[in-house]
C-alpha cells in the first residue's frame, strides 16, 4: 500500500507543479475561485448542484454564480474576461463572436433530450387544437422564446423541419416562457415551442397538444453546456480541467430519473430557488457523465441561421474546432 | 467721451476709481453677437466630432475591445450595409409609426380632456388625485396586460405610447388651464365674450406655452417607451434592431440603432418647438 501511496503522491506533487506553472498561481494557494454565468434550467443541473455536492471544493475549486437573463449578455462577458465560463447554449451571438475573433469554445454537454423510451421530451412543439400537423402551421403564427439564433430557436427549426417547413414558412412572435400556453389558448398564435413545465400545462389544459416527437425530431442534438473563454481554455488550462471533472462528479448523480433523487431535487430547487414538485414534476433531461459534445450540432446550428438573413455575419460555416475544445473534458473524464 | 465708472462699491472701500473701457460687445454689438452665435454653434458641432474622434482614436489603437466598442467608421459601415438591405428603413418606419399614432392618439385625448378638467373646479378637484397616481404607473409595467387584452399586433405598441404621452400631456394641460389668470376671463366677461369664445380666444392661447412644453416632454418619452416595448414584443423597429443586434452579437448595428433613435428624438423634438414657434408667436 505505501509502495502505492508513493508513486501517488510524487504524481499529485507533480500535478501540482504543473498546475502552478500554468495558473501562476502560489502552491500554497489550494482554492482558485471561479465566475461563472448560468441560465436558470434543469438541463444544466450538474454544474448547479456539484457546490452542494463538494464536487467543486474537491478540486479546489471555489464558484460565485451569475445569473445571466440574456444569453448575449454572457457571450459579452466571456469575451471580455469578465466571466470564467457560462452554463447555458451556443447561439447565434456566439458564432458571430468567434468570426470576428473571440476565443470561445464549447467544451462539455450537459442536458438532452434523449430520455429513455417512454418518457415524453422535455420540450417540444405544440399545436393549438385547430392544427393537426406541422404542415397546417404555414404561414401561421409560432411563438418562441427568444429570437432566430438563439439554441430555442434551433429546436425549433429542428421541429419545423420535421414537417418540412423553415422559419421563413411561418411568422414568428417572441413570447415569454409563460405567456404561451395563454397565447394559445387565446388564439394569439397557432403553435409554441414549449418547455416544461408549460408542456404539461398545455395538455392539462386541453388547450394544445405535440405536433412532432421532439426526441426524432431533435436526434442526438445537444446544446446545453459549458463554454469557456480564453483564460480556460489557455492561460489557466489546468483550472479548467478541474471545473470540468467537478461537473463530470455531480453529471454521475444524474444519470437515469434523477428527479426520483430527493436530495439532488432539493439542491437543484434551491439553486433554482424554486419548489421542490416543479424540478420533481417537470421535464426529464438526459445527462452523461462523459460530457460528451456533440459537435454536428454546432454545424447543423450554423446550417440553419446561416440560411435566414441577417442572422450570420458570415457565410462561410465555422469548423467544428473554432467552436468546439474537446481536449479538456477528455483529459477531466480520462483523469476523472 | 470719458470713461464710465461702474464699481462704485469699490470706490467706497478703496477710496479707488476703477475705469472699465467699452469692449466688443459695447463697441460693435451687432458683430459681436454674430461671432458669439458662430461660436457657440461651432461648439455645439465640434464638442461631438471631437468626442467620434476620440472613440476612433482609441478603438483604433486598441484600447477599448473592438468587437463590442467598435470604432465609429465601422459602425458608420453597417449603417450604409442596413440600408443598402433596407433592413434601415423597415426599422425607422416601424418604429415612426407607433410613435406617430400612439403620439397623436394620446396627445389628442390629453389635450381635450386637460382643457375641460381644467375648466372645471369640481372635475379637478376629483379627477387630480387618480391622474397623479395613474401617471406615476411605469407604463412598460403594463405592457403585457395591453399585449392580453389587445393581442400581440400593432394596437397594444400604439396604446403604450398613447397612454405615455397622454398623462404628461394631460397634467400640464391641466396645469395650464387651470393658472390663466382670472382677470382674463373677466375681461372677457366684460366684452360679452361667450363660453366658446372665452375658451379660443382666452383659455386656448393662455395654456398653449404650458400645454406645448408638455407635448415635447412627451415626444421624448414616446420614443423612450417604444424602443423598451420594442424589445420584447416586436420584430421590426428600432428597439428590436437593438436588441436583435446584441443577441447576436452584432454590436455595429446595435450603435446604429442607438444613434437613430437619438436622432429621432432630437428631430421631434425640434419639429416640436418650430410648432410651438409658429403657434405661439406672443411666447417667443
Amino acid at each position: 500500500m505505501a509502495a502505492l501511496a508513493l508513486p501517488i503522491l510524487a504524481l499529485g506533487a507533480l500535478t501540482a507543479c504543473g498546475a502552478e506553472e500554468e495558473t501562476g498561481t502560489p502552491a500554497s494557494d489550494t482554492t482558485r475561485t471561479l465566475k461563472v454565468g448560468y441560465i436558470s434550467g434543469t438541463s444544466l443541473g450538474p454544474a448547479f448542484v456539484a457546490d452542494a455536492l463538494g464536487c467543486y471544493r474537491d478540486e479546489g475549486l471555489t464558484i460565485e454564480f451569475e445569473p445571466i437573463k440574456n444569453p448575449a449578455d454572457a457571450i459579452a462577458f466571456l469575451a471580455t474576461d469578465k466571466l470564467d465560463a457560462y452554463v447555458g447554449s451556443p447561439s447565434a451571438g456566439m458564432f458571430n463572436q468567434v468570426a470576428k475573433g473571440a476565443e470561445l469554445k464549447m467544451v462539455a454537454s450537459l442536458g438532452s433530450v434523449n430520455t429513455p423510451e417512454g418518457e415524453a421530451a422535455p420540450s417540444g412543439l405544440f399545436g393549438a387544437k385547430s392544427i393537426k400537423s406541422v404542415e397546417e402551421l404555414k404561414g401561421k403564427r409560432v411563438a418562441l422564446l427568444g429570437s432566430v439564433g438563439s439554441a430555442t430557436s434551433y429546436l425549433l427549426g429542428k421541429s419545423l423541419e420535421a414537417g418540412g417547413l423553415s422559419f421563413g414558412d411561418v411568422e414568428l412572435v417572441t413570447l415569454g416562457s409563460s405567456d404561451m400556453v395563454p397565447a394559445l389558448k387565446n388564439g394569439g398564435v397557432e403553435a409554441a415551442l414549449l418547455f416544461a413545465p408549460e408542456t404539461q400545462k398545455a395538455i392539462d389544459q386541453d388547450v394544445a397538444h405535440a405536433l412532432v416527437d421532439s426526441k426524432k425530431a431533435y436526434g442526438s442534438s445537444t446544446t446545453a453546456g459549458i463554454i469557456f473563454g480564453t483564460k480556460l481554455l489557455k492561460t489557466e488550462r489546468a483550472t479548467g480541467v478541474s471545473f470540468l471533472k467537478a461537473n463530470a462528479c455531480a453529471a454521475k448523480r444524474f444519470e437515469g430519473d434523477w428527479r426520483k433523487d430527493a436530495e439532488i431535487v432539493k439542491m437543484l430547487a434551491d439553486f433554482m430557488k424554486v419548489p421542490e414538485n416543479t424540478i420533481s414534476g417537470g421535464g426529464l433531461y438526459a445527462f452523461d457523465s462523459s460530457l460528451a459534445i456533440n459537435e454536428g450540432t454546432l454545424t447543423e446550428m450554423q446550417e440553419m441561421f446561416v440560411k435566414v438573413e441577417g442572422i450570420l455575419t458570415y457565410t462561410d460555416l465555422l469548423p467544428a474546432d473554432k467552436l468546439v475544445d474537446d481536449t479538456l473534458r477528455a483529459e477531466a473524464v480520462g483523469a476523472a | 467721451m470719458s470713461p464710465v465708472t461702474r464699481d462704485q462699491e469699490a470706490v467706497e472701500s478703496t477710496g479707488t476709481w476703477r475705469t472699465i473701457a467699452p469692449g466688443p460687445a459695447e463697441l460693435d454689438p451687432r458683430g459681436y453677437a454674430r461671432r458669439r452665435t458662430l461660436m457657440e454653434r461651432g461648439l455645439a458641432i465640434l464638442v461631438p466630432v471631437a468626442l467620434i474622434s476620440l472613440w476612433q482614436l482609441l478603438a483604433g489603437a486598441g484600447v477599448l475591445e473592438s468587437n463590442y466598442f467598435p470604432p465609429p467608421s465601422d459602425i458608420a459601415a453597417s449603417w450604409a450595409d442596413l440600408l443598402a438591405s433596407g433592413v434601415y428603413q423597415e426599422s425607422v418606419l416601424a418604429s415612426l409609426s407607433r410613435i406617430v399614432s400612439g403620439y397623436l392618439l394620446g396627445t389628442s385625448c390629453a389635450v381635450a380632456l386637460g382643457m375641460v378638467i381644467g375648466s372645471v373646479r369640481l372635475l379637478r378637484v376629483a379627477l387630480e388625485p387618480t391622474i397623479s397616481a395613474l401617471y406615476t404607473v411605469p407604463k412598460l409595467a403594463i405592457l403585457p396586460l395591453l399585449l392580453l387584452i389587445f393581442g400581440l399586433g400593432e394596437t397594444s405598441k400604439i396604446l403604450l405610447v398613447a397612454l405615455t404621452c397622454f398623462f404628461v400631456v394631460l397634467i400640464n394641460t391641466i396645469d395650464a388651464v387651470s393658472s390663466v389668470s382670472p382677470r382674463y376671463h373677466d375681461v372677457g366677461r366684460s366684452c360679452g365674450a361667450s363660453r366658446w369664445s372665452t375658451l379660443v380666444h382666452i383659455t386656448l392661447p393662455a395654456a398653449l406655452p404650458q400645454t406645448l412644453t408638455g407635448m415635447r416632454i412627451a415626444s421624448g418619452l414616446a420614443v423612450i417607451v417604444i424602443v423598451g416595448a420594442e424589445f420584447v414584443a416586436a420584430d421590426a423597429g428600432l428597439g428590436f434592431l437593438v436588441w436583435n443586434s446584441w443577441n447576436l452579437g452584432v454590436p455595429e448595428h446595435m450603435y446604429v440603432g442607438i444613434v437613430s433613435i437619438s436622432l429621432i428624438g432630437v428631430i421631434v423634438g425640434l419639429v416640436l418647438r418650430g410648432v410651438e414657434w409658429l403657434l405661439t408667436p406672443w411666447n417667443r
